[in-house]
């Protein structure tokens, strides 16, 4: 609890700032790069992830680190660093670059959610995707398949699947409701799987056995 | 051994997602466990699912961050002061 009010307070820095701690200079630079500079690899993945595009990942986690820096004071020590810092990148990136990214993530999300919140949710839509089809697929593969979701659903499944960050965090990180991540998260595995079973179908693994 | 399919099949699945991430009861944990010795349907759902898992964390290839961005937020910060 305490830690998303701190989570919070980042957007509502100016005013919530006079609540915190103050750091000395030195504290200040050993909580940077004691607790923010190690998850910098993390950080990179994540917004190139979000903006397949190197320049823009770079501007993100210089961006982040710089608000992180500026706004130290609202970071309580001993909380989470990590779901801090992305809740910080992935608001600069809804905030400056979604705009001028590529993506055309409103109407893909919109249609995935209309087609996920109708009846035929319960069809199984994965009756030929198999385990050892997976397994003979390449990273390339299961890339190709997460970077075509809306981002709405690649981000869920990089925080939750490769970053593991748990739904109590996701929620933080992303301002939503823990029940909201739940369902996010089912929709994304489904369009994942989907996306799965037609690479698979493509590339003629199902005749694998 | 049930064969056909599941009548459950959407919540079991939901309940598979909360179980592989680690966000399941005790109960839920046990409940899944039982129902999957009983139902093959699921237990190919479950067994597809952490497959899906273990292709993301360990087939997806991380880009390295470039050299100079450390240093360049760095420098950034000194500046700040």
């Amino acid at each position: 609890m305490e830690e998303h009010q701190e989570l919070r307070s980042e957007n509502e820095n100016e005013e919530k700032l006079t609540k915190s701690n103050y750091y000395s200079l030195t504290e200040k630079d050993n909580l940077f790069n004691s607790e923010f500079l190690p998850h910098i690899d993390s950080m990179y993945n994540f917004a190139y992830r979000l903006s397949f595009d190197d320049d823009d990942a770079k501007d993100l986690v210089q961006e982040t680190y710089l608000k992180a820096y500026r706004f130290i004071n609202s970071f309580q020590q001993g909380t989470n660093a990590k779901a801090w810092l992305f809740r910080i990148l992935k608001n600069s990136f809804i905030n400056e670059f979604r705009k001028k990214s590529k993506e055309p993530s409103k109407v893909d999300y919109q249609e995935v959610e209309t087609f996920y919140n109708s009846d035929e949710v319960d069809d199984p839509i994965t009756t030929d995707l198999r385990v050892d089809t997976l397994q003979h697929m390449i990273g390339d593969e299961v890339s190709t398949a997460l970077n075509s979701l809306a981002v709405d659903f690649r981000t869920v499944i990089i925080l939750c699947d490769l970053e593991g960050f748990t739904y109590d965090e996701m929620a933080k990180i992303l301002d939503i409701p823990i029940g909201t991540v739940r369902s996010r998260l089912h929709r994304a595995r489904n369009l994942l799987k989907e996306k799965l079973t037609q690479y698979a179908r493509s590339m003629g693994y199902k005749n694998q056995s | 051994m049930q064969t056909t399919k599941c009548p459950e099949v959407e919540k079991c699945l939901e309940l598979i997602h909360l179980v592989l991430d680690s966000e399941a009861s005790s109960e839920q944990e046990n409940y899944l466990t039982e129902h999957l010795e009983m139902c093959i349907q699921c237990l190919e759902n479950y067994n597809i699912e952490k497959e899906i898992r273990t292709a993301l964390r360990n087939r997806l290839e991380n880009k390295k961050v470039p050299l100079d961005l450390i240093n360049t937020i760095k420098d950034k910060i000194s500046e700040i002061g």
